[in-house]
C-alpha cells in the first residue's frame, strides 16, 4: 500500500479539500488537484488498465499520458487517459477492455496463446474457409475500440475561438519560460502554452542537482515573471494538438478549441521518457523516472517501498535521491553504462550508501500479484544469453531513465526534418521549418543552463522575426540516451509497443517478412498505430528495424507524424455549430397561427397551418379557389438590374424577349445554362427603361446572381446587378376576393381590373407602406404579389389579415401552393426539371424567343433541339380511388422500358382526383393516352395523359 | 402609453427577442428602438440599432456623388470615415458605400440622403432592410468576436474605422470597429433575415463575458 507524502511533496494538491470517487466500484480517496491516476496510486493501485492483445496488467509509465496504458471509462466517455482526468467528487470511473473485472481479467489467458498471435496474424486469418469471418467478426469487434461509447450521452457544449499572437511558445519548462520572457521583453505579443495546470515543466519535479534546489528556485522566479508580464498570455492545461499552415496551432483546453495564428512558434516541448525493453518490462510498478518524480513532487504519492532505479544517465541518480528523500528504500541503481561519468547526483547516491551496479543489463522482471516484484540483473554483455544467471533484486518499484525522445510532433507537422542520430542515440531535429524555433531538450539533450540560454536566444529571434536556427550542438551537455536499452529474452514478452503488445520478435519477424522500411513495418505490425501513436515505441522500433535490416540507424526516420499529436474529441473539432437560419418577417405570425414549418434552403417557411396536413391543405386550397388566401413569398429571390444596358442584359440572360416589355409590365423569366438546360425561372417587372426587378426561385437566387456577375464580368455591359433578396419581403394575396380585401387598405394604387389588369405591375403605397405589386398567377386566381421593404412586411401582413377578416381570409402554406400550381400545370424548377432538362422537354418552348441573336444556352439549345426528343413533360390523372398514390420519381414504364418518371403528384381537392406531371415517351403524349407507373412495392398503376392546366384551362380566373 | 414596436409599420427584425428581454422602447423617426433593459447595463452589451435609418449607394459614380453631397468618403476600401455628428460612411469597394447615422444622432440626415440618390450610375441599395445592424460594445468585444470570426480584430491590427467584410458565426457580415462613447465597439451588419439567429448566436458567445442586451440609452 502506497501512502501520501507530507507537504511540500504534492505541490498540486489542496489537502484542505479531500474528495472521493469510485473506481471499479470501490471508493477512492484523494484531494482536489489529484488526477484519477494519482489518486489511485496514492492508495497503491498501480493496476489501472489492461493491454490490448494479451490483457496483461498495466499501470502508468510516463504519468503524463504519453503512454496509453491507463485508459479508463467515464460514464459519458471511453478511452480517457487516467493521468489527465481530474479527480472529482462523486466521479464514477471504470477500467475497460477486460472480461470479468480489471483485477481478474479472464481474457489474460490469451497471453498463453501468444505464439499464435504472431505479427500480422490477422492478415492471414479469419478469411478461410469462406464464411469464417462471420464467426470471428463479433469477437474482433468486441475486442476493438477498447472502451464503450455511451450513445445516450447528452450533448456537451464545446466551442472554438480564434487567437493571434506574434510569438507562441509551446511548453513552459526552463527553455519555454526563457523563450516567452525573452520574446515578451522584446515587445512581442506572446502566448505561452502549457499542458499542465502549472507553469514550469520539469522545473516542478526534476532534480537537476544533488541538493534538488535549482529547479524550484528557478521556476518560482521565471513563472512569476511570466504570469505578470504584460505581453504574455498564458494558456494552462492546454494541449497543442497540431501545427497547420502558416503557423496555425490547434489548442485544446477544457471545452474549447482555440485556433491560434502565430507569427513565430518556439517549440520547447521537451522530451518523452522511453522504456527499457526487457522481459515483462510492462508490469505495473515499472515507470519512467520522471513520472515517479512527478508523482512524488506534484501529487505527494510515495510510489513504493523498495525501488530499483535503472538508468543510463545522471537523471536516474536524481530519481534515486528523490526516492530516498521520500522514504523509499532504494535497493539499487542499475546503470547500463560502464562508468557513470561526472555527475554530482551520482556522487550523492554513493555517499548515501545506495548500491550502484554499473555496466549492467536486465534479464527480466519478476511478477507477483500483477505487479513488479523484482528485477534480475546481470553483466550487460551477458543479459541476452539464454537463461542468463544474475542477481535478483526484490522491489515493488522500478524506475527507468535510459533515454528520451524529443516531443517533435509540431516540428514534424510543419515539415521539419527529424531523424536518428548516432551522436545523441535518438531522434534528432536536423532542420527546422520556416517560422519555427526550438529550445531546450526537444532540440537535443541539454543541461538546465543550456536550456535557458537556448530559450532566450529562440525567444529573441522569434520576436525579431529572424531566421530560425538550431541550437549549436556543442552546447549539448545533458543526459544521454543509451544506444541499445534492449534485452531480448528467450521467452519474449519484451515489449516495444505497449499499445499493441508488440515484442522484439514481432518487429524482427516483420522485417524478415520483407517489410524493409519503418513505414512498412508500422503498417504490417501496427507499431505506433495504437492510442499512444508510438510516443514510447518509435525509437526502439527504429533501432530494431535498422538492426534487423543490417543497416546503420544513423539518419533513419520514424514513421510520418501527422496531426493531431494526441487524440482529439469530435466535439472539439465540431465546436459550436453555426448553421444560420433565415426567418421571414412574418415568422412569428405563422407560428401564432399554428403553422407547421418546413425548411426551404436556409429559410423556414410555413408548410401548412394546423396539425393535420390533409385537412389543412384541402381547406387552404379551397380558400384560395373560393374566397381569398394569403401566402408569405418572402423567400423568393429578388434582383435589381439597373443601367443603360439593362434590357440588353436581360435579353442575354433569359430566354424570353424583353426589349419591348413595357414599363410597369411583368413578364415570365426562364433561364438556361451553357448547355441549354433550365436552371431557374421567375418574373421580371420593368420599372423604367433602365430598371428591371426580377424574381428568382428561393433555392436558385444565389446561383442566378453568381451567373449574372460572371457573365457581365465578360460582357462589361453598363448594368448594376444587386441581390436584394434580403431587403424585400413578398406577400401573395390570391382568390376571387383578393381585390376586395386589398382595396380596403389606404393606397395610391388603382387596383381595379381595368386600371391594373393581369401581368401589369405597379409601385406605390399600401397602408402607408411602400410596395411593388405584380399581378401574376402562379396559383391561377385573381392575385397580387406584393413586395415591400422587409422591415415593414409584418405590419403589411397584419393589415391584410385584418382587412380580410370579414371575408374569412386564410393564410396558406407551401403545400397548398404546390397543389394550386399543379392544378394550373405550372412547373417547379428543380422538381419538374433536372439538370439536363431543356425547354422543349419541359413543354416550355413558348418561353423561348428564337428571333433573338443570343441568350445564354441558345447555341447549345439549338443543337439539342436538332436531335429527336427523348422525353416530354406531360400532365396526367389517376382514378380518384388510387391508393396509395405513386410518389415523385416513381418510374414510367412501357413494357420492359423505362420511359420517364413522375415529377409531381398531388390529390386535387378542386378536381377530386389525383393529378401530376411526368416525363414520358415523346411519341405518346396525346391526351387520353394510358401509361403505367411503377409504384411502391412494384405495383403497376395505370395513369392517363391529360392536358394541363388541369383547372381553368382558359385562365379566366386569374384575368378577373 | 408605452411605446411598442408593433405600433409602427417598420419594426426591428428581432423585436420579439427584445420584448422577451424586457426592453423599454422609444420612438426614433419611424420605429421603436430598445432604450434600456430591466438590469444593469452589462460591460459587454449588444445593441439593436436595426430600426434606425441607414442606406447604401452603389455604382460607378456612387462615391463621387456621395462626396459631392458633403459626406466624408474614405480614401481606401474597407475603411470608414466619421461625419461631424458621429455618423459613418463605410467604403466597401470602389463603387459602393454604406452610410450609418450616429446611433443617437443624424438619422433624418441619412434618410434625406437616401431620398436624393439619383440613379443613373448612383444606385440606391436598401441597406436598412437588407442588413440588420447591431453594436457590440465592451472591452471584451475582441475576445467575444474571436469565438465567431477568424479575422484578427485586435486594435493594433484592426483600428477604429477598419472594416472587415467577413464571416461571423458563418454569416456574411460587415464588421467595423468604432468607439461607443469611451468604450470600444464593433458595428455588425448582416443579413436581416438571419437577424434573430445572429442575435442569439452573439448573446450565446457573450455569456462567458457576462454580456447581454444593451439599450440605446445605455451606450454612453
Amino acid at each position: 500500500m502506497n501512502e501520501r507524502l507530507p507537504a511540500p511533496w504534492g505541490s498540486l494538491l489542496d489537502r484542505e479539500q479531500p474528495l472521493t470517487f469510485t473506481f471499479e466500484g470501490e471508493r477512492v480517496g484523494g484531494y482536489v488537484g489529484d488526477t484519477v491516476s494519482s489518486a489511485l496510486l496514492g492508495r497503491g493501485t498501480w493496476l489501472q488498465g489492461r493491454s490490448f492483445k494479451y490483457h496483461r496488467p498495466r499501470g502508468p509509465f510516463t504519468l503524463v499520458g504519453d503512454d496509453a496504458s491507463c485508459l479508463v471509462q467515464l460514464p459519458e466517455e471511453p478511452n480517457c487517459p487516467a493521468e489527465h482526468i481530474a479527480a472529482e467528487e462523486g466521479l464514477t470511473v471504470k477500467g475497460q477492455h477486460y472480461s470479468g473485472s480489471l483485477k481478474r481479467d479472464r481474457a489474460r489467458f490469451m497471453e498463453k496463446f501468444s505464439r499464435f498471435f504472431f505479427v500480422g496474424f490477422y492478415y492471414r486469418a479469419f478469411y478461410r474457409p469462406r464464411g469464417i469471418w462471420d464467426y470471428w467478426e463479433k469477437f474482433i469487434r468486441r475486442a476493438a475500440g477498447l472502451g464503450s461509447v455511451n450513445t445516450n450521452t447528452a450533448h456537451r457544449y464545446r466551442d472554438k475561438q480564434y487567437a493571434f499572437c506574434d510569438v507562441a511558445v509551446v511548453g513552459s519548462g526552463a527553455a519555454g519560460l526563457s523563450a516567452a520572457l525573452a520574446a515578451a521583453d522584446s515587445g512581442a505579443d506572446t502566448v505561452l502554452i502549457e499542458r499542465e495546470p502549472v507553469l514550469g515543466g520539469g522545473l516542478n519535479y526534476h532534480r537537476f542537482d544533488a541538493e534538488g534546489s535549482s529547479g524550484p528556485a528557478l521556476r518560482a522566479e521565471m513563472a512569476e515573471r511570466a504570469e505578470r508580464h504584460e505581453h504574455i498570455r498564458v494558456y494552462r492545461e492546454t494541449q497543442c494538438t497540431g501545427r497547420f499552415g502558416e503557423n496555425l496551432l490547434a489548442l485544446v483546453h477544457g471545452n474549447r478549441m482555440t485556433k491560434l495564428r502565430a507569427g513565430r512558434v518556439v517549440v520547447a516541448t521537451g522530451v518523452i521518457s522511453q522504456p527499457a525493453v526487457f522481459h515483462y518490462n510492462d508490469l505495473p510498478g515499472i515507470a519512467a523516472g520522471s513520472g515517479v518524480q512527478r508523482l512524488m513532487r506534484q501529487y505527494g504519492v510515495k510510489p513504493g517501498r523498495r525501488a530499483v532505479c535503472v538508468t543510463a544517465n545522471g537523471d536516474g541518480y536524481g530519481v534515486a535521491l528523490d526516492l530516498a528523500d521520500a522514504g523509499v528504500e532504494v535497493a539499487a541503481v542499475v546503470d547500463l553504462r560502464e562508468r557513470s561519468g561526472s555527475d554530482a547526483r551520482a556522487d550523492a547516491v554513493r555517499e548515501r550508501g545506495i548500491a550502484v551496479h554499473p555496466d549492467s543489463g536486465i534479464v527480466h522482471a519478476i511478477e507477483r500479484d500483477q505487479h513488479v516484484a523484482g528485477l534480475r540483473i546481470t553483466r550487460r554483455r551477458q543479459a541476452e544469453r539464454s537463461g542468463a544467471p544474475g542477481t535478483d533484486i526484490e522491489c515493488d518499484l522500478v524506475t527507468v531513465d535510459v533515454g528520451a525522445t524529443p516531443a517533435i510532433s509540431l516540428i514534424a507537422h510543419a515539415g521539419g526534418d527529424v531523424s536518428y542520430s548516432n551522436e545523441t542515440h535518438g531522434l534528432t531535429v536536423r532542420e527546422l521549418p520556416p517560422g519555427m524555433h526550438v529550445a531546450g531538450s526537444v532540440a537535443g539533450p541539454c543541461s538546465l543552463r543550456a536550456a535557458q540560454a537556448e530559450g532566450e536566444a529562440a525567444g529573441r529571434a522569434a520576436a525579431a522575426g529572424g531566421p530560425a536556427a538550431l541550437p549549436v550542438p556543442a552546447e549539448r551537455d545533458g543526459p544521454c540516451n543509451d544506444p541499445w536499452p534492449i534485452f531480448a529474452h528467450p521467452k519474449g514478452k519484451e515489449f516495444i509497443d505497449f499499445d499493441e503488445d508488440l515484442t522484439i520478435a514481432d518487429l524482427r519477424n516483420a522485417v524478415r517478412e520483407g517489410f524493409d522500411s519503418i513505414e512498412l513495418v508500422k503498417r504490417f505490425s501496427t507499431v505506433g498505430m495504437g492510442p499512444s501513436q508510438g510516443r514510447t515505441a518509435a525509437v526502439n522500433a527504429v533501432r530494431i528495424t535498422a538492426d534487423q535490416l543490417g543497416e546503420t540507424v544513423e539518419g533513419a526516420r520514424a514513421s510520418t507524424n501527422r496531426p493531431p499529436a494526441i487524440p482529439e474529441r469530435f466535439g472539439h473539432l465540431a465546436g459550436r455549430g453555426f448553421d444560420p437560419v433565415r426567418y421571414t418577417p412574418m415568422h412569428q405570425r405563422h407560428v401564432e397561427a399554428g403553422a407547421t414549418m418546413m425548411v426551404a434552403g436556409a429559410w423556414m417557411r410555413p408548410a401548412y397551418y394546423g396539425r393535420d396536413r390533409g385537412t389543412a391543405v384541402r381547406e387552404e386550397v379551397r380558400a384560395v379557389r373560393e374566397n381569398v388566401g394569403l401566402i408569405d413569398v418572402t423567400t423568393l429571390g429578388g434582383l435589381e438590374i439597373r443601367g443603360s444596358d439593362a434590357v440588353e442584359f436581360m435579353n442575354r440572360m433569359y430566354t424570353f424577349a424583353y426589349r419591348k416589355q413595357p414599363v410597369n409590365r411583368s413578364r415570365y423569366l426562364l433561364m438556361t445554362d451553357d448547355t441549354g438546360s433550365i436552371v431557374d425561372d421567375g418574373v421580371s417587372a420593368r420599372w423604367a427603361d433602365d430598371h428591371f426587378y426580377v424574381t428568382a426561385t428561393t433555392g436558385g437566387v444565389d446561383s442566378v446572381y453568381r451567373r449574372m456577375l460572371w457573365w457581365n464580368a465578360q460582357w462589361r455591359l453598363d448594368v448594376d446587378i444587386a441581390n436584394v433578396t434580403g431587403a424585400w419581403a413578398g406577400i401573395n394575396i390570391a382568390g376571387p376576393n383578393a381585390r376586395a380585401v386589398i382595396e380596403k387598405l389606404d393606397t395610391d394604387i388603382d387596383f381595379s381590373a381595368e386600371a391594373f389588369p393581369y401581368i401589369e405591375a405597379r409601385s406605390g403605397h399600401l397602408a402607408d407602406i411602400p410596395v411593388r405589386v405584380l399581378r401574376v398567377g402562379f396559383v391561377g386566381e385573381l392575385g397580387y404579389e406584393i413586395h415591400c421593404p422587409i422591415g415593414c412586411a409584418e405590419a403589411l401582413w397584419d393589415r391584410l389579415m385584418e382587412a380580410g377578416r370579414e371575408h374569412g381570409i386564410q393564410p396558406f402554406g407551401v403545400e397548398a401552393q404546390r397543389v394550386l400550381r399543379l392544378e394550373k400545370g405550372h412547373i417547379i424548377i428543380g422538381q419538374d426539371t433536372d439538370n439536363l432538362t431543356h425547354p422543349e422537354e419541359a413543354a416550355m418552348g413558348w418561353a423561348v424567343q428564337r428571333k433573338k441573336p443570343f441568350f445564354v444556352g441558345f447555341p447549345a439549345l439549338k443543337a439539342r433541339e436538332s436531335q429527336p426528343l427523348t422525353r416530354r413533360l406531360v400532365g396526367f390523372r389517376l382514378p380518384a380511388d388510387t391508393d396509395p398514390l405513386p410518389e415523385e420519381c416513381h418510374l414510367v414504364i412501357d413494357g420492359d422500358r423505362i420511359t420517364g418518371r413522375v415529377t409531381s403528384i398531388e390529390y386535387s381537392p378542386t378536381l377530386n382526383y389525383p393529378i401530376g406531371l411526368a416525363f414520358v415517351d415523346p411519341g405518346h403524349t396525346e391526351p387520353g393516352t394510358p401509361f403505367s407507373i411503377k409504384g411502391s412495392g412494384g405495383t403497376m398503376i395505370e395513369a392517363e395523359i391529360c392536358s394541363a392546366p388541369f383547372f381553368d384551362p382558359d385562365n379566366e380566373r386569374q384575368n378577373l | 402609453m408605452a411605446v411598442t414596436p408593433e405600433h409602427f409599420n417598420r419594426r426591428s427584425f428581432i423585436y420579439p427577442r427584445l420584448i422577451e428581454a424586457g426592453a423599454e422602447f422609444a420612438e426614433v423617426i419611424d420605429a421603436a428602438v430598445a432604450t434600456r433593459y430591466p438590469h444593469d447595463a452589462p460591460a459587454l452589451g449588444l445593441v439593436d440599432l436595426s430600426p434606425l435609418p441607414r442606406t447604401g449607394i452603389k455604382g460607378p459614380r456612387a462615391l463621387e456623388w456621395l462626396a459631392a453631397q458633403g459626406w466624408p468618403v474614405p480614401e481606401d476600401n474597407n475603411q470608414a470615415a466619421h461625419t461631424e455628428s458621429g455618423g459613418m460612411v463605410l467604403r466597401l469597394g470602389n463603387r459602393e458605400a454604406f452610410v450609418l447615422p450616429a446611433p443617437r444622432g443624424d438619422g433624418e440626415t441619412v434618410h434625406t440622403l437616401e431620398q436624393s440618390i439619383p440613379g443613373d450610375g448612383v444606385w440606391h441599395m436598401p441597406r436598412r432592410d437588407s442588413h440588420a445592424w447591431f453594436l457590440l460594445r465592451g472591452e471584451a468585444g475582441v475576445d467575444c468576436m474571436a469565438k465567431l470570426c477568424g479575422v484578427d480584430l485586435r486594435e493594433a491590427q484592426f483600428p477604429r474605422g477598419a472594416i472587415a467584410q467577413t464571416s461571423v458565426a458563418r454569416l456574411n457580415t460587415i464588421v467595423c470597429r468604432d468607439m461607443a462613447g469611451a468604450t470600444p465597439g464593433f458595428h455588425l451588419l448582416a443579413d436581416s433575415a438571419s437577424a434573430i439567429w445572429f442575435w442569439d448566436a452573439l448573446l450565446d458567445a457573450m455569456q462567458e463575458f457576462d454580456g447581454g442586451p444593451l439599450g440605446i440609452h445605455e451606450i454612453d
